[in-house]
């Protein structure tokens, strides 16, 4: 199988391979990607001259099941798309369906949304902290980031009920309301990260070793970014302010008070360096959440029918990028169309500009940097 | 044309909507929750369309957020939908832009726009794998996320599974 694909690549590239020339197979199964990406490369020696991704490995049909469930029903198969930032994905969806059918969010359940929201994206990075420092060789970072991972995730368990996959935004709100010592158990958790983001910074940030393997590699310029349609840090990692959050805000979005951390150079590092920053933005916003939530309801007057009429784009900064959520809706109580817009797939087109010329070692740093999610990309 | 002179347009967007219609008159525009502007074009116009939006400096839509496509078996078309914006440290010059083309659902064609979005090369592949939109001029389209070998296009609403059916086991 893998064999005759290679042929026909070869087939296709009009410059026939050199006699030093050699085409590689990395992946599907390779530990640096993440998951099952794999990656066609055309090498002279170790330095890559060309390459495709193929993917589609773990394709599971999420829009086609969405087309047969009704409303709140494809809530869980979010989850499954983008399984390291589940509420995310939840949350473009949600809000889709409410701008369908015109349903009220409480302001609780909005604060409850941004709260959730940003620790899955303390979360989130964790996991990326920890197998990016891994790829690249670190293995203490791995297990550091993981602890506190694994603290986070019991706040999300005594919440939601569940670890990763939560299946808590309904539409019109949040499944249940905050429990009681919810308030001291996040701000423990977020004194304790801000102490150990201080021992991470330690371990990578100025590290010798790490900046000569990321400084550099995998550079993309400004306008690179903005024509492939990069989002989220990769495009911020080059220079560019844009963050959902603050540039079309939703929810209450526009009620706190955070930066937008920006890179300069667009290499790996930069990205790295965004990244970073974003874990003290989150704990800015869910402090600040935290002290200004109001009381109320948690889920809203939705009515017991659900209709969906029209169509509608929501889009939502996840920790990887733009998570767009299109949705269309005959009439009915099942989606007639729900497209799901992932970041990831759209940065895989930028591993060809970021790995053309740099060596085999370089792409898996590379693939780190742009914090890679299978199940989001193949949905 | 009188109903769209009735429209009150947010005031960054009026510029755009100017400058679509001096090109374009006979272009209908409609304003969208959460400031989208929706925009039809037929195919056999899309390709100057697309060049104008993106070259043009009073528009500059510089950034295609997404392409895809829905099938209206009931209307008998095929509607690809993109999504645009524009980025900017200023957010008045922000503006976001759906743009729908219509296609018969036989033999649907349309220009590709990889070569002024680049970003559009898997978002077209998708929309060909999964519905069988043939995009003139992309440099590789095959299929992405389904088998090379798979048959029949599986988001249109008139698709069979070919698989053989599987016996279900009940105790």
């Amino acid at each position: 199988m893998a064999e005759t694909a290679v042929t026909s690549e070869v087939k296709q590239d009009t410059t026939t391979p050199a006699e030093h020339e050699l085409f590689v197979n990395m992946g599907p199964q390779h530990p640096s990607t993440h998951g099952v990406l794999r990656l066609l490369l055309r090498v002279d020696g170790e330095r890559v001259l060309s390459l495709k991704p193929d993917i589609g490995y773990l394709h599971r049909c999420f829009e086609k099941i969405a087309e047969r469930r009704s409303v709140q029903m494809v809530i869980p198969y979010c989850d499954r798309t983008d399984y390291l930032a589940a509420i995310t994905s939840e949350w473009a969806y949600v809000m889709a369906a409410e701008k369908l059918m015109g349903v009220e969010v409480p302001e609780r359940a909005e604060y409850i949304r941004v709260i959730v929201g940003e620790m899955q994206r303390i979360a989130s990075h964790l996991l990326w902290f920890g197998t990016f420092a891994l790829d690249l060789g670190a293995v203490t970072a791995f297990l550091y980031a993981f602890r506190e991972r694994e603290s986070l995730f019991d706040i999300f368990q005594k919440l939601t009920g569940a670890r990763m996959l939560y299946n808590y935004l309904r539409v019109g709100g949040v499944r249940n309301d905050l429990y009681e010592g919810f308030e001291e158990d996040i701000l423990r958790f977020l004194d304790l990260l801000e102490e150990r983001l201080i021992e991470y910074n330690k371990l990578l940030t100025g590290n010798r070793i790490f900046e000569s393997r990321t400084k550099g590699v995998g550079v993309i310029t400004k306008e690179q970014a903005i024509a492939y349609g990069a989002s989220g840090p990769v495009l911020r990692g080059c220079g560019v302010p844009q963050d959902l959050r603050k540039t079309d805000p939703y929810s209450v979005y526009d009620r706190f008070e955070f930066n937008i951390p920006v890179g300069e150079h667009g290499d790996v590092y930069s990205r790295y360096v965004v990244r970073m920053h974003e874990f003290y933005e989150s704990i800015r916003i869910i402090r600040q959440a935290i002290k200004t939530i109001p009381g109320g309801p948690w889920l809203g007057d939705v009515p017991r029918r659900m209709k969906l009429v029209g169509d509608v784009y929501t889009r939502v900064e996840s920790p990887r990028g733009e998570v767009g959520v299109y949705l269309v809706g005959d009439g009915s109580d099942q989606p007639y169309r729900c497209h799901y817009r992932s970041p990831c797939f759209v940065h895989l087109q930028l591993l060809e500009p970021m790995g053309v010329g740099h060596l085999i070692a370089d792409m898996v740093a590379i693939i780190g940097s742009i914090d890679i999610v299978m199940g989001e990309v193949d949905r | 044309m009188s109903e769209h002179e009735a429209t009150t347009w947010p005031e960054h967007l009026q510029p755009v909507a100017d400058a679509l219609r001096e090109r374009f008159p006979q272009l209908s525009i409609e304003l969208k929750p959460d400031n989208w502007l929706e925009v039809k074009v037929d195919a056999d116009q899309s390709p100057e369309f697309f060049r104008y939006i993106k070259e043009y400096p009073g528009l500059a839509f510089d950034y295609l957020l997404d392409v895809t496509a829905v099938d209206y078996i009931n209307e008998g078309k095929l509607q690809v939908v993109y999504h645009l914006a524009r980025l900017g440290t200023d957010a008045k010059k922000r503006g976001k832009l759906v743009v729908k083309i219509d296609l018969p659902r036989d033999n649907p064609r349309v220009r590709s726009v990889v070569d002024i979005w680049p970003t559009a090369n898997f978002h077209e592949r998708e929309v060909y794998d999964m519905f069988g939109v043939v995009f003139e001029g992309h440099p590789d389209l095959r299929r992405i996320l389904m088998r090379e070998d798979w048959v029949g296009h599986p988001l249109r609403k008139d698709y069979v599974d070919q698989r053989p059916k599987r016996t279900r086991v009940t105790r």
